[in-house]
């Protein structure tokens, strides 16, 4: 009699265990789902190749910084340096070959590297020296627009004279489908691939979920945080390039914004901010919501205000949300 | 972070400490870099240390040091406010948009609404135990869209009783500044000699004891929540008077400078250790340097690299002289 | 005769789909010691935090003197006289020791301010109450050694002047001395009358103090008995409802001329000093000694958790150099930590990521995680251990004590350590599954696997080593082989040198 209503209570618990799982990865998409159904009843032009092409171009670079944060939240780190990271390699791709005559694919490899030794930095302080990630990233944040300031001269450039291989990154198709798109998905999928099934990705989810327990289990847990700053840094960095190849000009000023949409994008598809938990394709589901979020504001006419507005919503209702079903089924 | 500073205390090892030359001028770090920048700065430029630089650096670090009043509340209970941009944003415009209601109106308006919002914050946060970073990031969008709504654009005030308040002197002495510095003290005050203000620094270290010491922790979040709304509305008033206009721009930055102000002087995230005097003197330090650099002609982002430059070397020599436990070196 | 102080009556308790306490009914009686005891997980600490209004009841009441107090705030209870001291550490590091034994009273205070002076008088007095004369009620209590913490602990819920104490497993981190002094205090305490109701798992202690003891078993009461009629084989028959049997390994004594493990003249610059010992393969070496002796740091040092500062350490007669964590697993030597929580799992990870997390090349291919390998051998691992579970996915946080402790060894198996340090094996677990980990205990030994046993409980110490050590302060003081280990001998070794 005992024996079996336990049994019952294990089935139930591990019913409900399931059943969190799915709502939890599926909740986000089921929304966007739904999105993409009432607006193309509203919107005759929102269910058409172009205006996804168009979606997908304008959420790529922004998805890529959002990917590379879920590394470094997956790591239990925080980060707000992404943005200015961003700004930095774009602002070297657009000006390095006009000024200095290197070729694009030298200015390339600079604007990784650049990227790259920043995350090491930042990975360096953190993982290593087990310093506050929310401060040393802050801190790093002030240095890099300083560092931006020193690469444009303080000056608005003109990227008229882009090279053209840069251009053609921002401008060119293949199929209907801009080159850039293309690299992003690339990017997405190996991401995904690495997050998946890689044993590195575990133990990044195991120094996440646990530093101190990490340790005693045998864990370099300080090379693997620094990895995923890395990681998170050279993201931004190719993030930048493709913001550079579609502006037509390179403005000194930092616009934070892209740190904490990535943050917010990650937090709505349900990564979890204490580490250790999550996936590529929550973060995908994160993006895409707030990119036909804005799309559909802009197709109804609403005025920007209104996506800052909706944005702040759908943050807000996603994690209440995400937290109820947590209590609910714990 | 927090969990981690727990772990790090059940070590036994953990209770060694360290008495060295370096640690007392650790404590004293602020003050010193305080005393170095003035210095240097009088040696830099003639006729740096004069009272009209004291003056406007007073009137200059009031608006953000009121708001940082409130963020350090937030931060010693263990989170942290990122909406106060979008609050000073709103009670700014709202000052300006009410005003032909009357002056009380108006600056009831703006008050009664950063109460609300901190409210809403806190019951967010509180009641759905949701993370205070990721609530107040999304609440900072809401009421920048808010604040866009509200007015596209700068709007200005002028010819106004608030704009000569905003701009008037007392002995020499601006009276934002004299406004800031008696909530501070007063603050300080309920921080150390009330039971509220022990009941923060309880929350801050440990919400577990709380429990079961009979204390409502999240009640005390709520508080310092509603109360960073209020002072965050307060920093929008005193801006706004200062400057004679409002936009929805002017509180971007803002979350991002009143945390520096607010961990520079030595207040810790995650909780339980800081008070007001001395975030004064974080923002003080930040304003200096900003004025000083400013007089020598050094560009905006300079004066933030350096600052950011400090914030992660104190942050560094901090961690090394506190590397209690070498299990994590 | 004797009048009901406080009336428990028919409590009802679930968590999560599990009974925790089912109509549970006791009285107590003004002035009484009353203990309550029983296996982990019989519903002691859940009682007393019902009492103390922690935790809300499903059902049933709790009267003090004729007055019902279920569901009352604990700040109202506080000022009934119900004051509790529970296991969960709930001391505020960044306050002084003042602020943190006055924390309720301050609360009492409507005014702005209040006196310091009168705050800091009536702290050492407390203090004083306690032998503790020489501490400043002004330090931080961050900076207190944990024993000294233990006693605020305790100090804390004395000092709201209460009618009835509530004191949950309050010596387990005490040591002789400090529980001495405890049980004088708690002498005095009783002679003012105070009702205290004791939770403890030592029945020694229990039998000692106790006027009334009432034993619970699966969140249900077994019986209450008086003090006279009590002893430790009938209580501990009451507690788990069945007589243990008794399985002694063979104790074996190894002559072989090659130890595994030599270590020669280490210190960490710290606590050891001047330690050197070897250990035989397949051998038992039980390290007793006081809490804070050095054993854990002992096995620290070997796992390569802190430096080595002088001295050597040869293992299978090759000089180790450097030790880290991950080059100890490579060399098979493996650590058990004494928190499970708090350095032994990864409980927001489920199963399958706790059992392989030490050893990911095991399950390795071509840098990818081979899923299929992943679950057969977690599966077996778990089989083997006899781990009770629902899925592979499930969280270690889901887990019992008992459970989660076998994961634990799970854990440490899964990288096949030739040499296994076992630091507190059966800590904080009931005694059923305390039974089945001496058995595994045995039969890894079986294997021939080397094991480094540490514990607190010297009972469990002489039942399962070959070989004892005796640590004091950070030294060797000792070592007992075969038919010399026996508890009296081992105790009053590390004893009486402590106390000198």
């Amino acid at each position: 009699m005992k024996e079996t209503s336990q049994a019952a209570t294990y089935k139930l618990k591990r019913d409900n265990e399931n059943l969190s799982n799915l709502i939890r990865t599926y909740a986000v998409w089921l929304i966007l789902l739904l999105l993409i159904v009432i607006m193309s009843f509203i919107s005759p032009v929102f269910l058409t190749l172009r205006n996804f092409i168009t979606v997908f171009k304008n959420i790529g670079p922004f998805s890529i910084v959002a990917v590379g944060l879920t590394f470094v939240f997956l790591g239990g780190g925080f980060d707000l340096s992404q943005g200015a990271i961003l700004l930095l390699t774009s602002t070297i791709i657009v000006n390095l070959n006009p000024v200095t005559g290197i070729s694009f694919v030298g200015s390339f490899l600079l604007c990784l590297l650049a990227a790259a030794v920043i995350g090491a930095i930042n990975g360096y302080f953190i993982g290593m020296q087990r310093m506050n990630a929310f401060i040393t990233t802050l801190g790093m944040r002030y240095v890099l627009g300083a560092l931006i300031y020193i690469v444009t001269s303080g000056a608005v450039i003109s990227a008229a004279s882009k090279s053209h291989i840069l251009e053609a990154l921002g401008l060119n198709s293949v199929f209907r489908i801009p080159i850039q798109t293309i690299i992003v998905a690339a990017i997405i999928i190996i991401c995904w691939f690495i997050v998946r099934f890689t044993a590195y990705s575990r133990e990044v989810k195991i120094v996440g979920s646990s530093l101190f327990v990490s340790r005693f289990t045998g864990l370099k847990f300080g090379r693997i945080q620094l990895s995923t700053y890395v990681i998170n840094a050279v993201l931004a960095g190719i993030a930048g390039i493709l913001v550079g190849s579609q502006m037509s000009y390179v403005v000194p000023t930092l616009t934070w914004n892209y740190d904490f949409d990535a943050i917010t994008a990650c937090a709505v598809g349900g990564i979890s901010l204490s580490g250790g938990r999550g996936s590529i394709m929550n973060t995908l589901a994160g993006v895409m919501l707030i990119g036909f979020i804005n799309n559909a504001m802009v197709l109804l006419g609403l005025a920007q205000a209104w996506q800052s507005i909706f944005k702040g919503l759908v943050l807000l209702i996603a994690i209440i949300v995400d937290m109820q079903i947590k209590k609910r089924y714990e | 972070m927090a969990t981690e500073n727990m772990q790090n205390k059940t070590i036994e090892d953990a209770y060694r400490k360290n008495f060295s030359v370096l640690s007392v001028f650790y404590n004293l770090r602020i003050l010193i870099l305080i005393i170095i920048a003035i210095v240097l700065f009088s040696i830099l430029s003639k006729g740096f240390f004069t009272l009209q630089t004291l003056n406007s650096i007073l009137s200059l670090m009031s608006a953000y040091g009121v708001i940082a009043i409130g963020q350090t509340l937030v931060i010693l209970v263990g989170d942290l406010d990122l909406s106060v941009g979008g609050i000073m944003s709103i009670s700014g415009l709202l000052l300006i948009k009410m005003m032909p209601y009357g002056i009380s109106a108006a600056i009831a308006s703006s008050i009664l609404v950063g109460l609300f919002i901190g409210l809403i914050n806190g019951l967010i946060i509180t009641r759905f135990r949701v993370n205070s970073i990721i609530a107040t990031i999304g609440m900072n969008f809401l009421l920048l869209g808010i604040a866009n709504l509200i007015s596209e654009g700068t709007i200005h005030l002028s010819d106004n009783p608030v704009v000569a308040f905003g701009n008037s002197v007392i002995w020499y002495i601006p009276f934002i500044a004299i406004i800031y510095i008696a909530l501070m003290l007063i603050i300080q005050l309920i921080l150390k000699r009330t039971t509220f203000g022990i009941k923060i620094y309880c929350v801050g270290a440990n919400r577990v004891s709380c429990e079961l010491s009979g204390i409502n922790d999240k009640n005390i979040v709520l508080l310092t929540f509603i109360l960073s709304g209020l002072f965050a509305s307060l920093g929008g008033l005193l801006y706004t008077a200062k400057l004679a206009a409002a936009s929805p721009l002017y509180g971007g930055d803002v979350p991002i400078f009143v945390i520096t102000a607010v961990l520079l002087g030595g207040t810790t995230l995650g909780g339980g250790y800081g008070d007001s005097v001395k975030t004064f003197s974080g923002i003080l330090l930040i304003t200096l340097i900003t004025k000083g650099l400013t007089v020598l002609n050094v560009a905006a982002y300079f004066q933030n690299m350096i600052i950011g430059i400090i914030l992660i070397l104190l942050l560094f020599i901090g961690r090394r002289l506190t590397a209690r436990s070498r299990l994590f070196v | 005769m004797t009048e009901t102080f406080l009336e428990i009556k028919n409590i009802y308790k679930k968590f999560r789909g599990v009974q925790a306490l089912e109509d549970v009914s006791i009285d107590v009686i003004k002035g009484e010691v009353h203990s309550i005891i029983g296996e982990n997980g019989a519903g002691k600490s859940t009682l007393i935090k019902i009492i103390s209004g922690v935790v809300r009841s499903d059902k049933g009441n709790v009267l003090l003197e004729g007055e019902d107090i279920t569901h009352f705030p604990i700040k109202k209870l506080f000022k009934k006289g119900i004051s509790a001291s529970h296991q969960e550490n709930s001391l505020f590091d960044n306050l002084t020791i003042a602020q943190n034994l006055l924390i309720s009273n301050f609360f009492d205070y409507k005014g702005l301010g209040f006196s310091w002076t009168k705050i800091i008088d009536s702290t050492s007095e407390i203090l004083k109450s306690f032998g503790l004369n020489n501490i400043n009620p002004l330090e931080l209590v961050s900076e207190l050694p944990p024993e000294t913490r233990q006693i605020i602990e305790i100090l804390k819920s004395i000092a709201r002047k209460p009618k009835v104490l509530c004191l949950d497993e309050p010596t387990a981190s005490l040591n002789e001395k400090g529980a001495q002094q405890f049980f004088k205090l708690l002498e005095s305490l009783k002679e003012k009358g105070i009702t205290i109701l004791y939770i403890s798992h030592n029945l020694e202690e229990v039998l000692r103090i106790s006027d009334r003891i009432t034993v619970l078993r699966d969140g249900k009461k077994v019986k209450t008995i008086e003090r006279k009629e009590a002893d430790k084989q009938a209580l501990h028959q009451l507690m788990i409802g069945r007589s243990i049997v008794q399985k002694l390994r063979q104790k074996i004594i190894h002559k072989q001329e090659q130890p595994i493990l030599k270590v020669k003249n280490a210190s960490d610059g710290n606590k050891l000093k001047d330690i050197s010992f070897e250990i035989y393969p397949g051998e038992v070496l039980g390290l007793a000694g006081l809490v804070g002796c050095g054993r854990t740091e002992l096995a620290w040092l070997l796992f390569g958790l802190t430096p080595l500062k002088s001295g050597e350490i040869f293992y299978k007669n090759k000089l180790l150099r450097n030790i880290t964590p991950d080059r100890a697993i490579k060399n098979r030597i493996m650590y058990l930590p004494e928190d499970r929580k708090l350095m032994g799992l990864f409980l927001s990870q489920d199963l399958k990521v706790n059992i392989t997390a030490s050893k990911i090349s095991k399950i390795r291919k071509n840098m990818m995680i081979d899923f299929k390998k992943e679950n057969k051998l977690t599966t077996d691992m778990l089989g083997e251990l006899g781990v009770r579970y629902t899925t592979l996915s499930q969280l270690a946080l889901k887990l019992s004590g008992g459970n989660q402790q076998k994961v634990l060894f799970g854990k440490c198996l899964f990288t096949e350590p030739d040499l296994l340090i076992l630091d507190e094996p059966t800590k904080g677990i009931d005694v059923g599954s305390k039974e089945e980990i001496y058995e595994l205990i045995a039969k890894l030994v079986e294997q021939g696997m080397t094991i480094i046993l540490i514990s607190s409980e010297i009972e469990e110490i002489c039942k399962l080593s070959d070989r004892v050590i005796v640590m004091v302060k950070g030294q060797i003081k000792d070592e007992y082989k075969g038919d010399m280990i026996n508890e009296r001998d081992i105790t009053s070794c590390y004893l009486q040198t402590e106390t000198r």
